[in-house]
């Protein structure tokens, strides 16, 4: 009997207490809906960092989480699309870092693939009434971007490499994976991931150390460690790309200084090629092969990139000059004709002459679809990412007319990269601080518009803003690199067979030692008595 | 020697444990703590007064910063966790009370741990056990780069083995496997030690079965994440945390035999007590007692001679340095018995800062025909002290480039990062400079400095009202200089772009004196002195330039036969540096016939003049003088 009578007065508490618990939800929630104003009280757009506005995004990419930089206690955030159909996102902070929930956001994506979406934004002020914005508007593409980034991440400015990694990051999500950290594998230098089409694989990753300065290429689970040294030259593989056919690969040999600048506005540092040459590997054949066109004492060759079809390599091209006359070295844009089943040259063409433009032009990446040519170009040298001066420009590769891309910012921009179908592309950038180099998505429609730039979203809003590393070489690939880092790292450490290239019989061998042309001289611009 | 003596067991014949007993187990424990006591205040005062803590920061210099992602790169390999609770604890190094706390806390913690597995396993409490642990982390700790985290990972492994030791044998496989994964996620190689441990206590209590499991994880479990979880190497599976390489070895494999006894000193005595404790049993308390005060004359003996003051006084002089405090760097030069390139830069940068490089830079540390500084990378040590050379001197992008590389090299320490920030807030990159604000931001030791510059950057981005950078501004270089220069060329670029540069006029001149060019100086007196007048007040020079003048008058003299014309901008030189050179010229006349005994005759008035330098430097009768070195030593 007291049992139950106890059990009754339980009831009747728990009874009162989930009423008064929904009394509270309810009221609190009036009081929202009730104090949002529902019409703009500010005639601007909230500031937000990343400042993701009128931008173009991927329907897979991450979601965009952004800081809001408005004053206020509380924040409330809106985001759908502009007609107010489908997914409703409602976040609702005190802290000005918008986390966007992933599966809600995938949801909204998926929905408003074509359309606008909008961020509306309310911030509850000092006088405890709620600002708000204008809304901020970004449009959602059609057009889907690889599923994966990957990029070398390291420090800016140093010459020894101690702490290095080249990593991918899935693009839907903020999963970022190491697919070699230097850490394991004697802390060597690893660069340029070079792959075939897009695909994850085979990829291709070259190494500095002083057992020949291999590159390394992944199928599957298989490394293969390759020493491209041949009579031809002792310098290592350095820009490489693959040709269509996936059997013959592309790469120059850059007899490369570093130099330093005293100017503080200057970058602190640039690269000078004394010499490089361009030669190709065929994979099938094991056998390097080249031609005068694309391998000349006089010239220096380097930036190699097959269009398309792969009936062309296009390459960066220069009269071969001291290094005292830096300033004046240009680069042209040339072209030649290959055929990959003769393993025939063709004809020699310039594409954009440097004395016409004024400027270097470097690093041509073709469009997959053959449409375009992004190119950087700077007002000279070789090495984009060191030059100031460097921006994207744009070749129409069926009118051959080429312009200065709208996404430019005034410090460099450089290291780009298209995606599988032709409608994003990738650089970095330093326009956020001038120091780090970080990645940046564009939109490229079908007439050719490269929409403004759209920073990688990280799940911290603020990532950015205490990241010291720089982001090296982005590359989007349409899958995961699902290659061990420790096969790779073994690969470079202790690699079971070191295949060593073969020279063309038809080259001609050079006279030059061993070790002789890794480098030049530390450049000095002069003396004082 | 009662101490030696527990409850249970004894070190020494038994009527002395009965005598023991009747005094009662809470005077034993009063005893016992006392004894705890004097051994962690011997350590704590040891580190405090001799090896003083700050100085092992200043050296390793611990990075350690708040938040989840800095926690994460430590715990997703094996040893990580120790590394990072070391991090932790090693920001208390900064304060010297805290941080002498916490290491003789550490490492009598050590002892103590080893003793009590030594009870455990044998019944028995031998204190040379807590003893020699601690004298061995002494030794240790007096190399300065000695790491927390190898402290940290022998504890847990001892601490471990201790805990398995006490539980009960159903209990035991269990805990075994929980505990190798445990102390492998948290010591790394310290899994290694506690296998050992193990298997030890398995071996003695003839559970000979248990052996092969306990080896087993100590072998598999290392390969297993090795190819499983773990990225790195073999090699660094297995001996991540095992003092077998480091820093503080700095080729002198002698302490890492020191460090090798640490480690095997537990399994053997272990082993050696419960083979025959009879042995121990019958030893009376007199051996005891003789062998405890052996061991503690022994054991403070290794300590005192493994102890290097004089790296410690180069230590005290870079720290000093680093703070801008001259007065302190050039008190402690009278402390050096030797020196390394490192010193000299710090010692010449306060002589520098204090006036008084143009007069006594023969009287202090020198670099005999080396220039002032070498703008290079090669010695990562020397990163900081040259990037506060180039940052003063004005030549911020090459100061950029050494603290760039200082960081990759050394790792995200907060002196290479509130370079960073002065630089690139030089170079109007406020934004940047934020970046490194906002990691220091998340440092404990340097939160508040982080928050006040990020608030001062809000307010003027280009810190127009910081006076320290006002200065350096005005003589920063802004003309471009590709390439690659040595110090002379730096130092006249920025003389050519300031030509107030004070600093640079300095070094150059410095550095000619050092290199004995005394054309150069004199040329360089007529180029360049003349906007140096308050400076050098008076109508004469610092005594070094004088001399410099008169030694290359009389070589103009003897070459030419000509009075050679002097553009000293209307100084003269003094009648006092006049009549040491007449005197000196009658010295080394007069014992012309031998040149060591003119060299003698001379060093008494004239060692620290240039004209001695130029005349003896290198040479055959060179005096050794304090002897150069590259790294700590004591002096031969």
């Amino acid at each position: 009997m007291r049992t139950g009578l106890k059990d009754r007065n339980s009831l009747i508490h728990l009874c009162t207490f989930t009423a008064l618990l929904t009394l509270v939800i309810v009221a609190f929630t009036i009081e929202i809906e009730g104090v949002l104003p529902e019409e703009p009280t500010s005639e601007q757009t909230p500031r937000i960092r990343p400042a993701y506005k009128n931008v173009v995004i991927p329907p897979n990419i991450a979601p965009l989480n952004f800081r809001i930089l408005e004053p206020g206690s509380e924040f409330h955030v809106t985001i759908s699309s502009t007609n107010n159909t489908g997914e409703h996102i409602e976040i609702s902070t005190e802290k000005p870092d918008i986390s966007i929930p992933l599966q809600q956001w995938r949801r909204l994506l998926s929905q408003q693939s074509g359309n606008e979406i909008k961020f509306v934004i309310r911030a509850r002020n000092t006088a405890n009434t709620w600002n708000k914005f204008q809304p901020i508007i970004n449009r959602v593409a059609t057009d889907s971007i690889d599923s994966h980034l990957v990029y070398r991440l390291l420090k800016p400015l140093y010459n020894k490499y101690v702490h290095m990694g080249i990593y991918q990051r899935d693009l839907s999500n903020f999963e970022e994976s190491p697919i070699l950290e230097n850490r394991y594998a004697e802390n060597v230098c690893i660069n340029c991931h070079t792959f075939h089409q897009n695909k994850p694989d085979p990829m291709l990753l070259e190494v500095r150390n002083d057992q020949g300065s291999p590159i390394l290429i992944a199928r599957g689970d298989e490394v293969e460690t390759i020493d491209t040294r041949t009579d031809f030259h002792y310098s290592p593989a350095t820009y490489a790309t693959w040709h269509p056919d996936g059997q013959h690969v592309c790469y120059s040999l850059n007899n490369a200084t570093l130099f330093f600048h005293t100017d503080p506005r200057k970058e602190t540092r640039e690269v000078f090629d004394a010499t490089s040459e361009l030669v190709v590997y065929s994979l099938e054949n094991n056998t390097v092969t080249t031609t005068p066109e694309i391998s000349s004492e006089e010239f220096a060759e380097t930036w190699p990139e097959w269009s398309a079809d792969g009936r062309h390599l296009y390459f960066s091209s220069t009269q071969v000059t001291p290094i005292e006359q830096y300033t004046t070295v240009r680069y042209d844009l040339m072209r030649i004709a290959y055929n990959a089943k003769t393993e025939e040259w063709g004809k020699l063409e310039t594409v954009i002459s440097a004395d016409e433009a004024g400027m270097s032009v470097l690093q041509p990446k073709a469009s997959p679809d053959g449409r375009y040519l992004v190119c950087t170009m700077a007002d000279h040298g070789n090495f984009p990412i060191f030059l100031e001066s460097s921006d994207l420009y744009v070749l129409d590769l069926q009118n051959g007319k080429y312009r200065r891309l709208d996404i430019n910012s005034d410090q460099v921009d450089s290291w780009h990269a298209w995606s599988s179908n032709s409608r994003w592309l990738v650089f970095s950038s330093k326009r956020l601080d001038g120091l780090f180099a970080r990645p940046f998505i564009t939109y490229v429609d079908t007439s050719g518009r490269f929409h403004p730039p759209v920073l990688l979203p990280q799940e911290n809003p603020g990532f950015y803003d205490s990241f010291i590393q720089t982001v090296n070489v982005p590359v989007l690939v349409n899958g995961r690199i699902e290659v061990d880092q420790r096969t790779l790292a073994n690969a470079i450490t202790s690699p079971r067979e070191i295949t060593k290239v073969r020279l063309d019989s038809s080259v001609a061998t050079k006279e030059v030692p061993p070790g002789s042309s890794t480098s030049t001289e530390p450049y000095s611009s002069g003396s004082f008595p | 020697m009662e101490g030696n003596i527990t409850g249970q067991t004894t070190d020494g014949p038994r009527h002395v444990e009965m005598s023991v007993m009747q005094h009662g187990a809470s005077a034993l424990r009063i005893l016992r703590a006392g004894q705890f006591l004097a051994i962690f205040l011997f350590c704590y005062l040891y580190v405090f007064l001799r090896v003083k803590s700050h100085l092992i920061f200043h050296v390793q210099e611990p990075v350690f910063y708040y938040g989840w992602t800095f926690f994460w790169e430590y715990f997703q390999v094996p040893g990580g966790i120790a590394s990072y609770a070391a991090a932790f604890l090693g920001q208390a190094f900064a304060i010297e009370w805290i941080g002498s706390t916490v290491l003789a806390s550490i490492i009598v913690g050590i002892g103590l741990s080893s003793q009590v597995y030594v009870g455990v396993v044998t019944n028995q409490r031998l204190y040379i056990v807590t003893y020699i642990p601690i004298i061995l982390l002494l030794v240790l700790h007096n190399r300065y780069q000695y790491d927390l985290a190898y402290d940290l990972s022998l504890l847990v492994a001892i601490i471990g083995a201790t805990t398995f030791a006490r539980l009960g044998p159903n209990i035991r496989p269990v805990f075994l496997i929980i505990a190798s994964l445990c102390v492998y996620w948290i010591s790394g190689g310290g899994l290694v030690q506690f296998c050992l441990l193990v298997a030890i206590h398995e071996t003695i209590n003839r559970r000979y079965f248990y052996i092969l499991p306990c080896i087993a994880m100590g072998i598999f479990l290392p390969w297993v994440a090795m190819y499983t979880i773990y990225p790195g190497s073999l090699h660094q599976a297995y001996l991540n945390l095992l003092p077998i390489t480091g820093s503080y070895l700095n080729y002198e494999a002698k302490y890492g035999f020191a460090a090798a006894i640490l480690y095997l000193f537990l399994p053997v005595i272990t082993l050696f007590n419960a083979c025959d404790p009879e042995v121990t049993r019958k030893m009376n308390r007199r051996f005891w007692s003789s062998l405890n005060l052996a061991l503690i004359l022994i054991g403070t003996f290794m300590i005192y001679r493994t102890f290097d003051a004089n790296y410690r006084t180069m230590l005290e002089i870079d720290h000093q340095a680093r703070q801008q405090n001259w007065n302190a760097v050039l008190s402690l030069v009278p402390d050096l018995t030797a020196y390394d390139a490192l010193t000299v830069y710090n010692v010449q940068l306060a002589l520098c800062h204090k006036g008084r490089l143009a007069k006594d830079l023969f009287s202090y540390p020198h670099l005999e025909n080396q220039p002032i500084f070498l703008p290079s990378p090669e010695t990562p040590s020397r990163l900081l002290a040259i990037g506060d050379y180039l940052i003063e001197l004005g030549y911020i992008n090459k100061a950029e480039h050494l603290l760039q590389e200082a960081l990759e090299i050394r790792g995200q320490r907060s002196s290479i990062l509130r370079r960073l920030v002065t630089v690139n807030v030089l170079k109007d990159r406020p934004v940047a400079a934020r970046v490194y604000l906002r990691i220091l931001n998340r440092s404990p030791l340097d939160h508040a400095w982080s928050q006040k510059y990020l608030a001062r950057l809000d307010a003027d981005p280009r810190q127009e009202s910081n006076h320290e950078l006002a200065k350096i501004r005005k003589v920063m270089v802004m003309d471009d200089y590709p390439g690659f220069f040595s110090t002379e060329d730096i130092l006249h670029q920025c003389l050519n772009q300031n030509p107030n540069n004070l600093f640079a006029f300095k070094l150059l001149m410095g550095h000619y004196l050092q290199t004995a060019q005394p054309e150069k100086i004199v040329h360089n007196i007529g180029r360049r002195l003349a906007p140096f007048a308050n400076a050098f007040p008076g109508n004469t020079l610092p005594s070094l330039y004088e001399e410099a003048v008169m030694l290359w008058a009389t070589q103009f003299r003897m070459e030419t036969g000509n009075a050679p014309r002097l553009s000293l901008h209307g100084r003269q030189i003094s009648k006092k540096t006049q009549l040491r050179y007449d005197k000196f010229s009658q010295i080394l006349n007069a014992n012309r016939s031998s040149s060591g005994e003119a060299k003698s005759a001379l060093a008494q008035d004239y060692r620290n003049s240039f004209w001695y330098y130029y005349l003896y430097r290198n040479s055959p009768y060179s005096s050794p003088g304090a002897p150069i070195i590259t790294r700590a030593t004591r002096p031969v």
